[in-house]
């Protein structure tokens, strides 16, 4: 009863009065015709009734108050007046609605990529307890583990961890029967039983394989894949399917938010028990129960109440057990804990270096929010202060200061909210180009900001809560004097106090300093990012193309028929027209596949003593094909098959480092352990990049890949003309070998490599889009502060140059003060990025933070687009009409 | 004749109110007779109490046809009105008594 009456109150506002109306007349009515029955005469007794009732309009007006939803009705007169009052400044309206609008957008676009990188924590149970587990043996780390030895670990920490799962990854071909068998492989991840109950993972479809079922032939796919290539049929529960050939029964379907546990690297379609090992994977017998075949990565779940502290211990008497026990492989072993909270991928980066960059780029997401609403609020105060005889008017009317206050803060409300629409296509534009700098990968990759309602959602939240304690200022500034020196202050249009005159030199100094912060900033690091790109990676990057193929993923293939496959492609690719030098290799530098070998003179037991080298194995005429220069000795032979001790070919900094005194040519190493077999030097080639660019030089050595036949392989083509031509010649090549093999990533050697360039160039991207952000809001600023110095003085100027003031004198009125504070704040801005370490030394590359080029160009940039905004501001006031300004009053 | 206390129109509405429904006049004339015209206040300040009350659930209404055929709203006390006009008598019994004794002495 009571809400519905109020309901109509607030519904049906109109009728509500009407009843009252009536109710108030029928009143003076009753009252008049009591009075003409005690003999008042009609005319007399209607007047004695108005007047004892005391005057409708006032009771109504005072009625309609004591509603408790009368503040409903009075904030939408708020907002009504607030939209008609931004309508009649649309100059005003505009600038602070796209300031708002792209400060938020892009934001949220860049928190949004950060947040699906680094801070978006797996899509499991409780990812705060998950660790990747890695051995370590001297420079040697993140080193997989063999099958026996994480079941040895997985038993040994059972109080320590509620369970360990263990997992590798690699492409396998999935088809069905009858369809095309050439289909493009796709990304696999083999896993122990416990995978999914351990990580706590709910299926979208079906069910997951549990405990027990190691070898059964079942696999999980993807949402991904099951979009892609089965158009999310929800029969697809029990369908036969063949991968590398072997029949298996899809049993589940993952979330689609689930991708695994690794950043960066490929977006597994399919997960298979390791059981089915001999039917998936080529060549990998024994892969369960040899200790040696070490392929497996570990994720553990530490149980409730147990320390960082303990499970450390933990895991580090377990690695001296395995050191006990098995001297020659874990020597001098050590184990690695990982947080594996977030996607994670210590190869590239370690997840701290990650969450750095992160914080880095999100305090100048917060930075640019900053300056954003600084903006807004000296636009507003601006606006308050020439708006001064609006709020005497309604001062004088006899409106409370708490009304004003209501009514200027719904202002920057509605302001923020257009701020807010604006800042919805910014986000999903920025979204987009952030997706579309990210490199294309062979198997599609987890890296993928998307437009996140979420992200969105908390920036306008932000904002919004900005422009209230921004506007607060404004508002109390409008509405805080009394109404005798709003009136004298319209009168003589003096300066709009001396404490809010202050607020606003610090926020122009404010604004200055963090826009110029951000802008050298940025500079250093789009300069560093710069240099990275033009560094020499030590090989030929153009005129080159690559594809990998692994024939024995398909049934049809045996070890014997991959080679013979290999030695006809070769033979092929080497005749073939336009082509320069061609050769297989294990991985190309930079491609993020490569691995590294702990590397021993010969005689010598102590394996931590040992380099680590980056380990590949070519075919001869790889080096060639790839532009690597041989400093000494040669490349491989065919011959190299048949000599009796193992060639091996070494880079400068592997030589140097164990051989400083001689030459290494002929000198006699072996890997791994004191009973490697062992190798003789034939030839040293310069180092080049390895993994990522930027890296210190790094060891590396080559073994003959005839000596030590894989299926799978990276095929590199030099040759002349365009890559896209170059490239159709080579797939009619293998078409002509054999036309069902797939083969995959076919494209340039610049293509290929892109992963090693993705990450510095949307980081050059992201810092130029910052620095451009911040400098376009420090010109907006300057400019509203300006323009608003102008329009509160315009009585002054006129006078002045009435009295024949020039207009370089006028300008320096104006804008002077301003753009004095301006370029005080840059300064200081620019300095303190040279001065005061922020955390950005780490990210540098060739370049320091007191860089004087980078320092001296920004600054001078960050100037001149200041004191442009500021003198295309102040022109106006040179422009005035004196007789007209005087006459405004 | 003497000015209304701040709220205590309310209490006086809610003791004619307590004899029965009445329309609005039918308020203003009761508290009038009650009271033999003592306090002095605006006809037509009946009429935000009255709202003020309803909001609060004390009185309730309802628009009903007059015995001359007028279309009126008549209001009534609520079970919560009345119990709330026992607690607001006994606490103007207790301030009065209280003012009484400070003043008294004279």
């Amino acid at each position: 009863m009571k809400l519905g009456r109020q309901l109509r109150k607030l519904l049906r506002p109109a009728e509500v009065a009407r009843e009252i109306e009536e109710e108030m007349q029928l009143h003076i009515r009753l009252e008049a015709d009591d009075l003409i029955r005690q003999g008042v005469p009609p005319a007399e007794a209607e007047r004695q009734a108005r007047l004892a009732f005391g005057g409708v309009g006032r009771f109504t007006e005072e009625a309609r108050d004591a509603w408790p939803l009368r503040w409903v009705q009075r904030a939408a007169a708020d907002v009504r007046y607030a939209l008609r009052s931004l309508r009649q400044t649309p100059a005003f309206t505009l600038t602070a609605t796209v300031a708002l609008g792209v400060a938020m957008g892009a934001n949220a676009a860049v928190f949004g990529a950060i947040d699906s990188l680094a801070l978006r924590p797996l899509a499991v149970r409780e990812p705060g307890s998950l660790y990747a587990i890695y051995g370590a043996q001297g420079e040697a780390t993140l080193l997989p583990f063999s099958y026996p030895t994480y079941e040895d670990i997985a038993r040994d920490q059972a109080a320590t961890f509620t369970g360990l799962v263990a997992f590798s990854e690699g492409p396998v071909i999935i088809s069905e029967p009858g369809r095309d068998e050439a289909a493009p492989p796709v990304w696999a991840v083999h896993t122990s039983d416990n995978y999914f109950a351990e990580l706590g993972v709910v299926p979208a479809l079906g069910a997951f394989y549990r405990a027990g079922d190691l070898a059964s032939p079942v696999l999980v796919i993807s949402h991904a894949l099951w979009t892609s290539r089965f158009a999310q049929d929800p029969r697809i529960i029990g369908r036969i399917v063949r991968i590398n050939g072997s029949t298996f029964t899809i049993i589940g379907v993952a979330p689609a938010q689930f991708s695994g546990t690794r950043l960066f690297t490929y977006d597994p379609a399919v997960w298979i028990p390791i059981g089915m090992h001999a039917q998936t994977i080529p060549a990998s017998a024994g892969l369960l129960t040899n200790r040696a075949l070490s392929r497996f990565h570990l994720v553990g779940r530490v149980r409730h109440g147990v320390t960082e502290a303990q499970v450390r211990s933990s895991v580090d008497r377990v690695a001296r057990d395995l050191a006990a026990r098995f001297p020659d492989q874990y020597r001098a072993l050590e184990i690695s804990l990982t947080s594996n909270r977030t996607p994670i991928n210590p190869w590239l980066a370690s997840p701290e270096r990650i969450a750095l960059i992160g914080r880095i780029a999100l305090i100048g997401c917060l930075l640019v929010l900053v300056i954003a609403c600084a903006n807004v609020s000296s636009l507003l105060i601006a606006r308050t202060t020439v708006r001064r005889q609006e709020i005497a008017v309604r001062v004088s009317l006899g409106a409370s200061r708490g009304r004003l206050v209501q009514q200027l803060l719904t202002e920057s409300l509605v302001l923020a909210a257009l701020g807010a629409l604006a800042a919805i296509p910014v986000h999903y534009l920025a979204t987009r180009g952030l997706v579309t700098l990210m490199p294309t990968l062979e198997y599609a990759s987890t890296l993928r900001p998307a437009a996140s309602s979420r992200v969105l959602f908390w920036g306008v939240l932000l904002t919004v809560g900005a422009a209230l304690v921004f506007g607060l200022g404004p508002a109390l500034q409008g509405a805080g004097r009394g109404l005798a020196t709003a009136v004298r202050e319209t009168a003589g249009r003096g300066g709009g106090g001396r404490r809010w005159a202050r607020f606003r030199e610090a926020l122009v100094v404010g604004q200055a300093l963090v826009s110029a912060l951000v802008l050298v900033a940025g500079g250093l690091l789009v300069r560093s990012l710069q240099r990275a790109r033009e560094q020499d990676p030590g090989f030929q990057l153009d005129h080159a193309i690559a594809f990998t193929v692994d024939p024995e993923l398909s049934p049809l293939y045996d070890r014997a028929r991959t080679r013979q496959f290999y030695s006809r492609l070769d033979a092929d690719l080497a005749g073939l027209p336009g082509v320069r030098a061609s050769g297989r290799a294990l991985s190309i530098p930079l491609d993020g596949s490569g691995g590294a070998v702990r590397v021993l003179l010969d005689g010598e037991t102590d394996v931590k003593a040992g380099p680590a080298a980056e380990f590949n194995l070519i075919t001869p005429g790889f080096l060639t094909a790839l532009g690597t220069p041989i400093l000494e000795g040669r490349e491989f032979i065919p011959d190299d098959t048949a000599a009796t001790v193992e060639p091996v070919i070494v880079n400068d900094v592997l030589a140097h480092r164990l051989w400083p005194e001689s030459s290494a040519l002929g000198k006699r190493l072996r890997l791994q352990s004191a009973n490697g077999s062992l190798l003789v030097v034939v030839g040293i080639a310069r180092a080049s990049l390895y993994r990522t660019l930027g890296e210190r030089p790094r060891a590396a050595l080559w073994l003959s890949w005839d000596r030590n036949p894989r299926s799978w392989t990276v095929v590199l083509v030099r040759g002349d003309g365009s890559s896209a031509g170059l490239a159709a010649r080579v797939q009619r090549t293998v078409r002509a070998i054999d036309p069902s093999l797939p083969i995959s990533g076919l494209g340039s050697l610049r293509d290929h490599i892109s992963v090693a360039y993705a990450a510095v160039e949307t980081a050059a991207a992201g810092a130029l889009a910052f620095a451009g952000l911040g400098l376009l809001l420090a010109a907006s600023g300057i400019f509203g502060i300006i323009a608003y110095a102008v329009s509160q003085r315009q009585r002054e100027i006129g006078i002045r140059m009435a009295l024949g003031a020039r207009p370089s004198s006028v300008l320096r009125l104006v804008a002077g003060r301003a753009l004095l504070l301006t370029f005080a704040g840059g300064l200081t801005g620019g300095l303190a990025v040279a001065l005061v370490p922020m955390g950005l030394d780490s990210l540098l590359l060739g370049v320091t933070r007191g860089d004087a080029a980078v320092l001296v160009s920004a600054t001078l940039l960050f100037g001149i687009v200041a004191a442009l905004a500021a003198l295309s501001a102040a022109w106006r006031a040179v422009r005035l009409n004196p007789m007209s300004v005087l006459r405004l009053d | 004749m003497v000015e209304v206390l701040q709220g205590t129109l309310d209490l006086l509405i809610l003791k004619a109110l307590l004899f029965g429904p009445l329309h609005g006049w039918g308020i203003s004339k009761r508290v009038r007779q009650l009271s033999n015209d003592a306090f002095h206040v605006y006809q037509g300040s009946l009429y935000p109490a009255l709202y003020r009350l309803e909001d609060k659930d004390w009185v309730d209404s309802d628009w009903d046809e007059s015995p001359e055929g007028r279309r009126v709203r008549v209001y009534r006390l609520t079970a919560k009105g009345k119990r709330a006009f026992a607690a607001e008598r006994e606490n103007w019994r207790v301030f009065a008594e209280t003012l009484d004794l400070v003043l008294g002495a004279e």
